[in-house]
C-alpha cells in the first residue's frame, strides 16, 4: 500500500477556514481516487498536498538544495576569477542607453 | 504577473522578504518592474557537511520576477532592465557579501529561446534538482560591468 502523511498534523490548530473549490471532474475523480488509496479524506489529501507544495515554492525562493557534486561545481565557479562576456556587455551598455536614475 | 504584483509582491516586500524596483517611461508610464530576494545555496546534506566543516550555504540574490508592460515590449526595455537588476546585485555585493545571481527561466512556450538568452550572458545550469534554475556568478558580472566603465 502506498503511504503519505498528513503535512499539516504538526500545525496545533482548529480547522476553521473553509473554501469551496471548482475542479474538473476528472480531476476531482483522481484526487479522491489517491486520498481513498492513502486512507485519507479528499480534504485532507488537498490540504496536505497544496501546503506541502506552498511549502516547497517558498522555500525554493530563498534557497537552493544541491548534491554534494552539484554543490561542489557551483562553489568553484562562483570562486574562480571573474571572466567578462561580450553579451553581457552588450546588455550593460543598453541599460546605460535607456534607464536613468534610481 | 499582475496578480503577483498586487498580492504577493506588497505582502513579501512589506515583510521585507524582497524589494521590488519599478521603471516608468518619461511621461510617468508604469513600464516594468524586477524583484530581489537574498536566497542561499546548500549543500542538502548541510548539516552533516558543516559538523565536518566542510561546506557552508553560498549567499546568493534571486531575482524573483522580471516583467514588462504589454504596451512597451519588444523595444528592448526587458533587456535595459535585466542589465539594471545585474548590476544592482554586482553594487549590492560590494555591501553585503553575495556571491551569484540566481533565476528561474519561466517555463511558457519561449522557454528555450530565454534559456539560451541567459546563457549567451554566461549564465549555467544549477544542477541538482532544479531544471531551469540558472545562476551567473558576481565575479563574471563585476568583471564584465568594469570592463564597460573603463
Amino acid at each position: 500500500m502506498i503511504t503519505a502523511i498528513d503535512h499539516t498534523v504538526a500545525i496545533e490548530e482548529m480547522k476553521t477556514y473553509r473554501k469551496e473549490l471548482k475542479m474538473k471532474p476528472t480531476v476531482a475523480a483522481a484526487i479522491k481516487r489517491a486520498a481513498a488509496s492513502v486512507g485519507m479524506d479528499m480534504s485532507t489529501f488537498i490540504a496536505s498536498s497544496a501546503f506541502q507544495a506552498a511549502q516547497g515554492i517558498e522555500r525554493a525562493q530563498h534557497q537552493t538544495l544541491l548534491p554534494e557534486a552539484a554543490f561542489d561545481a557551483f562553489a568553484a565557479a562562483v570562486d574562480r576569477p571573474g571572466r567578462r562576456n561580450q553579451a553581457l556587455g552588450q546588455l550593460f551598455r543598453k541599460r546605460a542607453e535607456m534607464i536613468k536614475g534610481e | 504577473m499582475d496578480r503577483w504584483l498586487r498580492e504577493s509582491a506588497a505582502e513579501q516586500s512589506g515583510l521585507n522578504r524582497l524589494r521590488l524596483w519599478c521603471a516608468t517611461s518619461a511621461d510617468g508610464d508604469f513600464v516594468e518592474y524586477y524583484a530581489l530576494a537574498m536566497h542561499a545555496v546548500m549543500p542538502d546534506d548541510a548539516p552533516a557537511l558543516a559538523r565536518k566543516r566542510e561546506r557552508h550555504a553560498i549567499p546568493a540574490i534571486y531575482l524573483t520576477a522580471l516583467a514588462v508592460s504589454k504596451a512597451h515590449q519588444g523595444q528592448s526595455i526587458g533587456t535595459a532592465l535585466l542589465g539594471d537588476a545585474i548590476a544592482r546585485c554586482v553594487s549590492l555585493s560590494t555591501e553585503i557579501g553575495t556571491a551569484a545571481i540566481i533565476l528561474d527561466v519561466l517555463k511558457d512556450t519561449h522557454y528555450e529561446r530565454r534559456s539560451a538568452f541567459y546563457l549567451s550572458l554566461g549564465f549555467a545550469p544549477i544542477g541538482g534538482d532544479n531544471p531551469g534554475r540558472l545562476f551567473l556568478s558576481i565575479k563574471d558580472a563585476l568583471a564584465t560591468l568594469m570592463a564597460e566603465d573603463s
